[in-house]
């Protein structure tokens, strides 16, 4: 199963209303540090129901918007301004449905796969030492 | 390639189909399977090795979580229990299981647990002290076992044992298995030097040195049956991400088939090959330990990323209260996403990260559950009991008071309904939270059960010589045979009873 670029769209605005552009300590957004791989290769390689599940989840943001943040909020969540995708994504955080605040630490546990794997992100929080990998295993 | 290489497949050799024939056939190359191993082919019987994940090879480990998740974990680290709340259970599956991605911690078996299980669940003669004690020793001799040293400790855990200190609660140094920790705070994404003593740089290659097979990237589907007495195991090889479809696999067993491949997965092979229903207890009393934790934020430089994942914790609550707590040091990936907060709170947070803390409270849930199969895969349900999410909350307090003892200026709970930032004097407001498990962000680890053991056939799976009661020839050694949860890391407890119970197989 693979996203649609319309789906890609989609989850990046939601991504970004997570961890936005901005900020004292880097500049970067998830979208600056790739998150949108994290969940392609999720949705591409889970299993059926958790694959159909995270996809959903796509969708939700973007149509969902009235059911999260008001009737302020019907329009597609792509298209509102960050500000207030940021302002929708905040409230959906601190629901008393335990289902929008799964969906906000879903989203969140995506953007940060790829936001604090960045190296320039890591750089940043100060990070300092790099890891010596090395072989390990078989031989081939 | 070496011999040892020549030992390993991941598809068939020729065509579509690939056979073999072992004294024993082990299902799961984690601890457990690996000890078997170990064990059996030390004695000079001959052994095949099937495991549904991969090999992970070298420089496979970049010190990126999602990476890491995507090759050695289990459905990527998405598998997850139902019920009042969502809560993920972590499970490995590569060569090495657990011991993989786990953080390398090493405690013997409490013995008031195994004294219940004696008092409580007639395990008969299953365990017996001194076969325990030695299958310990010869453990920590194989996998360099020895306190996490100073070099590798890191001001995360340094904190955790000065707070403890303070409040005179016990707390102690991780005895660890590895060789040479540099301190990355990468156990749970594969340690990317090779320090950690998994089993798949140590009992596995030591077997196939010896002569064992292994087959990796095949599902173990099912255990044929005749005359009531095991025969052989059919699986598949499979990619296991894309799980593109590379032929089948069939093994005779020519003594019997050794399962070992989880306390999820074990009762399901059961279950697919009508084994083990007879008590109808296959699959019930999946026990576990969920956990949440806190993080701390203090004045000065804590540098999170860098100790061992575990190095120091605290088993001063574990009896009277069921709960434990850690040292839990965390790459960003993993630790940010852990943080309470979205959009530019989240990034406002992180101007404190490098004087962030983050200790876990674990507890040794009372609260049973099961696992079933569901289409291809399991249903794990599990809800903590009132008393384990009251223990919980307790726990995560005191906790803060620890974090505050060592000098932090504020505490970061995550729980819905406190703040998500409280000051020293705010910490009341951690008792008064709701003991609703929807309340908190916790992860499962540490899973028991489902295959339990004890003389009784009506209430148990297998018997004390952890052979399955109905059928001859097809036995289970890992954690699911445990009739409960241990209040301890149990990677060491899982190997020492699986090395027992092979020992006994190897006459």
């Amino acid at each position: 199963m693979k996203l649609s670029s319309a789906e890609k769209t989609w989850a990046e605005a939601a991504l970004e209303a997570i961890i936005p552009p901005g900020g004292d300590v880097t500049p970067l957004s998830a979208n600056d540090t790739k998150s949108i791989a994290v969940l392609e290769d999720m949705v591409m390689w889970l299993s059926g129901m958790n694959a159909v599940g995270l996809r959903a989840a796509v969708w939700f943001f973007e149509f969902g918007g009235a059911t999260f943040g008001g009737v302020g909020l019907c329009k597609r969540f792509s298209r509102l301004p960050l500000g207030d995708r940021e302002a929708a994504m905040v409230k959906l955080n601190h629901s008393n449905f335990f289902f929008f605040r799964q969906m906000a630490l879903l989203m969140k546990t995506v953007a940060c796969f790829g936001f604090g794997a960045d190296d320039r992100v890591r750089a940043a929080l100060g990070m300092d030492r790099p890891v010596k990998f090395v072989k390990r295993g078989l031989s081939s | 390639m070496t011999a040892v290489d020549e030992r390993v497949f991941e598809r068939p050799v020729s065509g579509r189909r690939q056979r073999d024939a072992a004294d024993w056939v082990i299902v799961g190359t984690g601890p457990a399977g690996a000890a078997v191993a170990e064990t059996l082919t030390k004695a000079g019987h001959d052994v095949v090795m099937i495991e549904e994940g991969r090999w992970i090879k070298k420089d496979e480990f970049n010190g990126r979580a999602f990476d890491a998740q995507k090759k050695a974990y289990r459905e990527m680290g998405a598998v997850a229990a139902m019920g009042r709340s969502v809560m993920p259970v972590v499970q490995g599956r590569c060569v090495g299981g657990g011991s993989v991605i786990n953080a390398a911690i090493i405690w013997r078996l409490p013995p008031d647990v195994l004294a219940r299980w004696r008092r409580e669940f007639d395990i008969g003669d299953a365990i017996d002290d001194r076969e325990l004690a030695a299958a310990f020793d010869t453990i920590e001799h194989d996998l360099n076992i020895h306190p996490t040293s100073d070099g590798a400790l890191g001001r995360n855990h340094a904190l955790l044992k000065q707070g403890a200190d303070k409040l005179g609660y016990e707390s102690r140094i991780i005895p660890r298995n590895e060789r040479g920790c540099e301190g990355y705070a990468q156990c749970l994404s594969g340690c990317p030097i090779g320090a950690k003593q998994s089993m798949d740089l140590t009992y596995i290659p030591a077997s196939l040195a010896r002569g064992a097979r292994l087959y990796h990237s095949a599902e173990a589907g099912h255990i044929d049956v005749e005359a009531g007495r095991a025969r052989r195991v059919h699986a598949e090889f499979k990619d296991p991400l894309t799980r593109a479809r590379r032929g089948r696999l069939t093994v005779e067993a020519r003594r019997g088939v050794i399962v070992c491949a989880s306390t999820v997965q074990s009762p399901l092979l059961l279950w697919r090959s009508g084994i083990g229903l007879g008590s109808g207890h296959l699959g019930r009393h999946f026990m576990a330990h969920p956990g949440a934790s806190i993080a701390a934020v203090f004045p000065e430089e804590v540098r999170i990323w860098e100790g061992a994942t575990q190095g120091w914790d605290s088993e001063h609550f574990r009896e009277s209260d069921h709960i434990k707590f850690e040292g839990l040091a965390l790459p960003p990936d993993l630790f940010i996403g852990r943080l309470p907060w979205v959009g530019m709170d989240l990034k406002k947070a992180l101007a404190e990260y490098d004087r962030m803390a983050n200790v876990g409270c674990a507890m040794v849930a009372q609260a049973e559950g099961s696992v079933r199969p569901l289409g291809g895969g399991p249903l794990i349900t599990f809800t903590p009991t009132k008393q384990d999410m009251i223990n919980l909350r307790k726990g995560l307090r005191i906790l803060a008071d620890i974090m505050v003892a060592a000098g932090a200026v504020a505490i970061v709970p995550d729980i819905h309904g406190v703040p998500g930032r409280l000051s020293r004097d705010q910490l009341g407001l951690i008792d008064q939270a709701s003991i609703d498990p929807r309340s908190y962000t916790m992860a499962m680890t540490h899973l028991f059960g489902t295959c339990r053991l004890g003389t009784d056939p009506q209430k148990s799976v297998v018997g004390p010589d952890f052979q399955v009661h109905d059928t001859r020839g097809v036995y289970v050694m890992d954690s699911s045979v445990f009739p409960t949860n241990l209040g301890v890391n149990p990677q060491h407890s899982i190997m020492a009873v699986a090395t027992i119970a092979a020992k006994r197989l190897a006459g």
